[in-house]
This record gives C-alpha cells, sequence and structure tokens, in this order.
C-alpha cells in the first residue's frame, strides 16, 4: 500500500514562505528539482520555512498550514537550524542547509498517514459562529447589509464603466505567492481589478542589518565608507538583478527559462549568461509587460524611487555616475522612458550585460559608491540607514489602484521588493 | 446482441467504480474541520462573505466569437454561389469582411486580444 501510494503521488509541491536570510536557500532549493512550485495552500504538499521566521508569523502559518490539503509536511530550512521553527506548528522536517536534506526520509515523514502533520491542527469552530442563528437558520439578518454565515456581504460600488459591482475587501499577504514574503496588502477588489489600496505593510520586524548583509549587498560596506572591489559590487547586482528576473518569467508562465538563469547565476559564466539574457528580452515579455503600472519621471521623484526603478521612469539616479572608479571604466547609468513593467525589465536586463561588461574590465579597482541592486543606501536625517526597498514601498499604494490582479502582481514583481532589506534601520 | 451491450455497460461500470475505489484506498484521508475548509486568504479571517458579485466581462469574448463565427455562416454559401455570380459576389464578401474587420479592430483596442 505504502508503495503504491509513494507511485501514485509524484514529485511533491511545495508553498514558500521566506523569512530572515531565506531567500537564497529557496531559490537552491528550486534548483534542486525534487520539488515543484505549487500554486497555493491546498495544491501544496511542502510549507517549506526558508530562514529564519519571525515569530509573531505564527497565527498566519498555522491558519495556512490546516488549509492544506494531505499529505502535508512542514520542511524547515535555515542555517544553523536544529529544531522546529515555531511552537505550533507541527514537526516536520529540519534541515541546516538544502545539501543536507535526506529526501527519503522526508519522503516518509511526508506520506506518513500517521504522523503528527496529518491530524487536525486547530479546534473544528468555525472562525465567525453563524450556525441557527436568524430567522430562516441562516447565519444571521438578511442579505445585503446583512450577515449571512455570520459574515457581512460586501457592499456595491460603481466600477470605471459605471456598473454596481461588490466591492470586496481582500487581504492578501503576508505570505502569497507572486508577492514577496512578508508583505501585506489590504486591497479593495471588483471582481479581478484592483479598485483601491488602503494599506501595505511589511511584516518583517525592524532590525538592523545582520553580520553577513555586507557581504551579500557590498553597497552596504561602502556606505560605511569601506573602498569595495567594483567587481563584487557588480557580482552581487548581476546575481540579484537574474533572480529577481528568474522570478518574473516564472509569473509570465516561463519556468524553463526562469530555472535556466537560476543555474545560470551560480557561477556567472559570461557566455552561457548572455545568451540567456538575449532570450529573456523577448517579444513574448514585451507584450506580457508593456504599459502595465506606469510610473512617470514626476512621480517617481515625488515617490523617492531608487535605483532601476527610478532609471526605468527616466531618472539618471545612480551614485555610481560620480564615483571615479566607474569614471575611468567609461560607466553611463542606464536609463529607460517608458516607465512601466517592461521599461523596468529592460532597465535590469541591459544592467546585466552592463556588469557583465564591467567585470571584464574592472580587474582590482574599488569604488565608494553605495549603489545596490536596488538602488543607493543612504543615511536617514538621523544618521540610520535608508534602504532602496523602503523607498520603493511608496509606489505600491498609488500604483496598485485601478491594475487588473496579473497587472498588479507583474506590478509588485517588477519593483524587485527585498521586503527584509526594506525593514533594516 | 443485448447481452453484448449489457456486458459493455456492466464491464464500463466496474472500470469505474474500481477507479474510485482505488482512489479512496490510495488518498491520504482529508481534514473537513472548519479551519480546514476556510477560503485562502494568505493565512488571515476573510472579512466579508465569499458570495459577491463580479463582471466576467463576456462582451470581448462574445464579440470575438460573433465576428468570426458570423463570417463562416455567411462564407460557406458564398463559396458555393461564387463562381457563379462572380465579381458581385465578390464585392459583397469584400464589404462584409470590412464591416467585420471594423469590428475586429475595436474589439481589438477594447483589449481582447492582450496577453493576461
Amino acid at each position: 500500500m505504502h508503495r503504491a501510494r509513494h507511485f501514485a503521488f509524484g514529485r511533491p509541491r511545495a508553498f514558500p514562505v521566506v523569512g530572515l536570510g531565506g531567500v537564497e536557500p529557496w531559490r537552491e532549493l528550486l534548483l534542486h528539482r525534487q520539488l515543484s512550485l505549487g500554486r497555493g495552500p491546498r495544491d501544496a504538499d511542502l510549507l517549506v520555512l526558508s530562514g529564519e521566521i519571525p515569530t509573531d508569523w505564527g497565527n498566519t502559518l498555522r491558519a495556512l498550514f490546516e488549509t492544506m490539503a494531505l499529505p502535508r509536511l512542514v520542511l524547515y530550512v535555515a542555517p544553523g537550524a536544529d529544531t522546529d521553527p515555531l511552537p505550533g506548528l507541527p514537526p516536520g522536517y529540519t534541515a541546516s542547509s538544502v545539501e543536507g536534506i535526506d529526501w527519503t526520509l522526508l519522503w516518509e515523514r511526508l506520506l506518513d498517514s500517521q504522523g503528527p502533520s496529518a491530524r487536525a491542527l486547530l479546534a473544528d469552530q468555525p472562525p465567525t459562529p453563524w450556525r441557527g442563528r436568524g430567522d430562516h437558520g441562516q447565519g444571521g439578518e438578511g442579505m445585503m447589509g446583512g450577515t449571512p454565515y455570520g459574515r457581512p456581504m460586501a457592499m456595491t460600488m460603481e466600477d470605471p464603466d459605471q456598473l454596481a459591482l461588490d466591492d470586496v475587501p481582500t487581504a492578501l499577504g503576508p505570505h502569497f505567492p507572486g508577492l514577496p514574503s512578508g508583505l501585506y496588502l489590504g486591497l479593495r477588489l471588483q471582481g479581478d481589478r484592483v479598485r483601491q489600496c488602503e494599506g501595505v505593510e511589511n511584516r518583517f520586524p525592524s532590525q538592523s542589518p545582520p553580520p553577513g548583509s555586507g557581504h551579500r549587498e557590498p553597497a552596504l560596506r561602502a556606505r560605511a565608507r569601506e573602498a569595495v572591489p567594483v567587481a563584487d559590487l557588480e557580482q552581487a547586482r548581476l546575481r540579484s538583478h537574474l533572480g529577481w528576473l528568474a522570478d518574473l518569467l516564472d509569473l509570465c508562465d516561463r519556468p524553463g527559462l526562469a530555472m535556466r538563469l537560476r543555474e545560470a547565476r551560480k557561477d556567472l559564466d559570461s557566455h552561457a549568461l548572455r545568451r540567456l539574457l538575449d532570450r529573456a528580452e523577448s517579444r513574448q515579455l514585451y507584450y506580457q509587460t508593456r504599459n502595465i503600472g506606469v510610473i512617470s519621471s514626476a512621480q517617481a521623484r515625488q515617490w523617492r524611487l531608487a535605483g532601476p526603478v527610478a532609471r526605468a521612469s527616466g531618472l539618471k539616479l545612480d551614485t555610481r555616475n560620480h564615483d571615479p572608479a566607474y569614471r575611468e571604466l567609461g560607466f553611463q547609468p542606464v536609463v529607460e522612458r517608458g516607465g512601466d513593467v517592461w521599461s523596468r525589465c529592460r532597465v535590469r536586463i541591459r544592467e546585466c550585460y552592463q556588469s557583465l561588461d564591467l567585470l571584464d574590465r574592472a580587474g582590482d579597482a574599488h569604488t565608494r559608491a553605495p549603489e545596490g541592486a536596488r538602488g543607493s543606501f543612504l543615511d536617514t536625517a538621523g544618521g540610520g540607514l535608508d534602504t532602496p526597498s523602503a523607498r520603493n514601498l511608496a509606489a505600491l499604494q498609488p500604483g496598485l489602484a485601478g491594475l487588473e490582479w496579473h497587472e498588479a502582481v507583474l506590478f509588485v514583481g517588477s519593483l524587485d521588493l527585498d521586503t527584509e532589506e526594506a525593514a533594516w534601520r | 446482441m443485448y447481452t453484448t451491450a449489457l456486458l459493455y455497460a456492466l464491464a464500463g461500470l466496474l472500470f469505474g467504480l474500481a477507479l474510485l475505489a482505488l482512489g479512496r484506498v490510495l488518498r491520504f484521508g482529508v481534514i473537513t474541520t472548519e479551519p480546514a475548509r476556510q477560503p485562502f486568504e494568505s493565512g488571515m479571517d476573510p472579512q466579508v462573505h465569499a458570495w459577491n458579485r463580479f463582471h466576467v466581462r463576456y462582451l470581448n469574448y462574445t464579440l470575438i466569437f460573433l465576428l468570426f463565427d458570423m463570417e463562416m455562416v455567411y462564407m460557406y454559401p458564398w463559396a458555393v454561389v461564387f463562381l457563379d455570380v462572380g465579381w458581385k459576389a465578390f464585392m459583397e464578401m469584400g464589404m462584409f469582411i470590412t464591416i467585420l474587420l471594423l469590428g475586429i479592430l475595436y474589439t481589438w483596442r477594447e483589449g481582447a486580444f492582450r496577453w493576461d
């Protein structure tokens, strides 16, 4: 029976929740091809907790895990992890690195129909009790304006076509596939159109950059007036842009190319990368992303946007432009004028080519330009850290209004928000 | 003859039942508690009831269907008499296609051919 189930089951699907320092382990896990990406919790078999998970995510993660169909398991991957990640989640499989995962043992635990994950986690009570209430036992009072089945009905509101459609308050995030982990969006949806974005919250806890962040993001060291090798800065930019491009191609339903880009970003082979970038910058991507989420140069300036997002709206904001080492290398910032998702793709793809060229010519040149992959790291008036991701979060609330849902996901993806970085102070 | 048909029907029924039984034996069980049946909202509780009205925007699909369907409906009989009627039929089809083309351009402008 067990072998028959094993045979019938196929490859497990994963629902990722990325915590502190969890982006790279998750990308590495995807490359292993032992699992595939699930479309949502009901479709997923593994709740993958990658990196250190903030303790206050416990309630949402328990609710999420409970909606997963059987078989299900928590897979926790974080450097130094040896215990289960959060109290309240059933014990699953814990590994300190992706290489350390014993896939046979993981399969055994996943397919164990008597294990702790196979039992209900939460009490069998409706979140909003309704049975037996109301005149007809329908759970409340009436329909429109009432609360049938314990929850109020959404009220109508005119949409741009003057149709009275229900205006549904919807919470998306902090664990939503296609959005950066930890990002919460309070939206008003009319069908698949975002009428209004009422709130944006970053659910990562505010903290100073943890030790080792300067290795991942050399621009942080440059901000501390340290002379950083140009090669380090450009390699970090190239890796970040390629990781972003792979995630965006996943959103655009091109998983094969996305996977090849993830593989190529491991050793940064110039020839292979140029070939893949050439394939990625396709007419298909152009038709999927043009005229979506347009940010004008005036808006980019007003919202204090940073890095490739600002440069895609025609602003020549790049601290490398004033750096002697980069000037000697003949550096010119990459600028596009369209301000849409396609322009942001173009800027990052052109910057990948530029980084490859700079890596060829940089030698042992050093720089103090604090220009990371997402923009420049600045000092706040109080001497704190002003990160580009925190500045780019400002584009979400005004930028999401009026977009259809597939456009909204591409728009958020095109901003390349690192929610962990956005919480650095 | 009827025996063969009956045997086929019985075999089909048994095959279907066998597949259902196999699925039941191989499945991992189902959790049917209230929290497990919650709609997915990233771990948050939904604020409003799941019944709500939204616009499917079938208009564009309907327009595309009508434009290409009407074209075919008229073209079949037209193709039969085309050689007999000659240039007159050609001009008539030209006018018809032009009107349909305007419809296609309108639908295009409305975003019907957009890549979602």
